[in-house]
């Protein structure tokens, strides 16, 4: 609610009119015309009355018209989303498990030459601009060595069973990009926080009654080492969007991001504005989500 | 009732010597300690040849690097003598334009973190020393700006209000304080307790003043190792906004550079390496200069 609030107080006070662009095209618009349009969206209206419509149309599933779509914006912004989950849901899967992965041996390996090199490595990637990356990924396994495509999300005539693993294809190298960016999170967290219950006396223990590395470290030490990641997996749900959005516009893949951007070239205001809500709404939730598994993994939080 | 202030006045300045050669102990300890991390020294040397070539572009850059005609000689040259990282579509020097635009990039980066640490340092002071319903109310806010996906929110906001360059540091820097605002808040929990605050109280002292004289020197640590990290966060962000058009068209800037290089990268990969390069070696630069700030002011942590 207080998103929605925001989102439309920023977009409407701005300056530029999509009236104006609207009749950009048409040098001797008919006086009355411009006035009239205006009245047809709504536009002449006080901007708190303006604001409470737009509110109320959202409860009711009415989310505004495109003015560039000319289309329900809901139908666009729907097909949009899915894929960018596509993409956001492949990445996450990668990082998180690459990510842990890669901790754990640095971890295991401290000071070593492999936990060095991941460390590296993973703050190399992580100071790396998503888009610059995903650039650097085009040239070098689209163009140079052309093993994967130069962007979309679909060879153009496949259909049927060939589909999926031709969109898999196709979201191999977005995904990684996105994945490998935001991998060193998960190393350092992973790593660090290892490091830290190790020297616990629980773990002591565990040593003494004689267990070896391997069950130390993944029955005792991993799961309460893993704990900080999930409210971490949460909190940065936002840098995963902006990541997916700027990936996103350099593959072509026809998700939010490419919606946005176009957007952002045609001041088309509703989409714009609910892409923004939109993405609050799954960020909130995805933290939400991040909280209940905590409550679930960590049996020492008991939400009443 | 002078000979009173006079000498209330010279047992001040004497504490306050006392209090500064303390520091200056402080700082040279300080100094050993960070001067013997290779990674955080090599982070800082980047910074300050940065602030150097930033400062000294005019006479550093080669060619002027917005001015252009568009001769057919000289564009998208490969880099040569005249041009060590070629040129762009429109004739201009790449190398020169990488120069002028460490101006920006550190600008941003400098003032959004000023901006940030101010108002972070401000709220979280407060609301660590007045606690209560004020902390209650100034944390929930916190809470809410972290779970939002303030990328987003610069976005929209940059884009309706006209994205200069002032504007874009000033939103970056009112969206991105709410870690520090968390970290000096749970400094100042922690020093609210303690004798030297307790002292300060009976002496009389007004509430500001202790908040600022006595707490906040202690509490500084954390703020400042995660201003430099939000510096570097500053950056990329700013690269990010330029990237999807939403850049100040006014100057010259990394971001700008690469997103003007999506529509020649095949044929001129130069034009994509060196903005993309600058960006990730400041981002990585700061990123260490921070690292080595957190071992250095926590020895403690350290001995891990």
């Amino acid at each position: 609610m207080l998103i929605m609030m925001l989102t439309f107080l920023i977009v409407q006070s701005a300056p530029g009119d999509p009236v104006m662009y609207l009749v950009s095209g048409l040098e001797h618009a008919p006086p009355g015309f411009i006035e009239a349009k205006r009245a047809e969206l709504g536009l002449d209206k006080p901007i708190y009355e303006r604001m409470i419509i737009y509110i109320r149309d959202i409860f009711t599933g009415n989310f505004g018209y495109s003015f560039i779509y000319g289309s329900a914006v809901s139908e666009v912004i729907l097909a949009k989303l899915k894929n960018t989950l596509i993409l956001t849901v492949t990445a996450l899967l990668i990082e998180v498990l690459a990510g842990t992965v890669l901790g754990i041996i640095a971890a295991r390996r401290r000071y070593s030459v492999v936990d060095a090199a991941i460390s590296v490595s993973a703050l190399a990637f992580w100071s790396m601009p998503f888009f610059w990356m995903a650039i650097l990924a085009i040239l070098m396994f689209a163009f140079y060595i052309p093993i994967f495509p130069i962007g979309g999300m679909i060879t153009p005539g496949t259909t049927g069973m060939n589909a999926y693993p031709d969109i898999a294809w196709h979201l191999f190298l977005p995904a990684t990009v996105l994945g490998l960016g935001r991998l060193g999170l998960y190393t350092r967290m992973t790593r660090a926080s290892i490091l830290e219950v190790m020297h616990q006396d629980y773990i002591l223990t565990a040593w003494s009654k004689g267990c070896d590395e391997r069950t130390v470290l993944f029955k005792h030490a991993l799961r309460n080492a893993l704990l900080p990641l999930v409210t971490l997996l949460g909190l940065r749900m936002g840098n995963l969007f902006m990541g997916a959005v700027l990936v996103e516009i350099v593959f072509g893949w026809p998700g939010m991001g490419t919606l946005i951007y176009d957007a952002i070239f045609t001041r088309d205001y509703a989409i714009v504005q609910l892409s923004f809500l939109m993405i609050s709404i799954v960020t909130v939730l995805a933290n939400l989500g991040a909280d209940i598994v905590y409550a679930i993994v960590d049996p020492r939080i008991r939400y009443k | 009732m002078t000979r009173e202030v006079s000498a209330y006045n010279a047992s001040l300045t004497q504490s306050l010597r006392r209090y500064a050669t303390l520091r200056l102990k402080q700082l040279r300890g300080f100094w050993r300690r960070f001067s013997k991390n290779r990674a955080a020294v090599g982070g800082l040397s980047f910074v300050v040849f940065l602030v150097i070539v930033a400062t000294l572009a005019p006479w550093l850059a080669p060619h002027d690097p917005i001015r252009f005609d568009l001769v057919p000689e000289l564009l998208l040259l490969p880099p040569q003598q005249s041009y060590p990282f070629g040129t762009d579509q429109f004739g201009r020097d790449v190398l020169s334009r990488t120069i002028w635009g460490a101006r920006v990039s550190l600008l941003v980066g400098f003032l959004a973190a000023a901006v940030a640490g101010l108002v972070g340092i401000t709220l979280g002071s407060v609301a660590g020393y007045k606690g209560g319903r004020l902390d209650n109310l100034l944390m929930r806010a916190t809470d809410i700006m972290l779970t939002l996906p303030t990328f987003f929110l610069i976005l929209i906001i940059a884009l309706f209000f006209g994205p200069s360059i002032f504007n874009i540091v000033f939103i970056l820097g009112l969206t991105s304080w709410p870690s520090t605002a968390r970290l000096v808040r749970a400094e100042f929990l922690s020093f609210r307790e303690r004798d030297f605050t307790t002292a300060a109280r009976a002496v009389g002292m007004s509430d500001l003043r202790i908040m600022f004289l006595e707490i906040l020197p202690n509490a500084i640590f954390p703020a400042v190792v995660d201003i430099t990290l939000l510096i570097a966060g500053a950056i990329i962000t700013e690269a990010s906004l330029s990237f999807l058009g939403v850049g100040d068209a006014n100057v010259v800037s990394w971001g700008w550079m690469l997103q003007e290089s999506m529509k020649v990268f095949r044929r001129a990969p130069w034009t994509t390496i060196a903005p993309g390069l600058a960006i990730t070696a400041t981002v990585i630069a700061f990123n260490l200069l921070g690292d080595g700030l957190n071992d250095a002011l926590n020895p403690h942590l350290k001995e891990r």
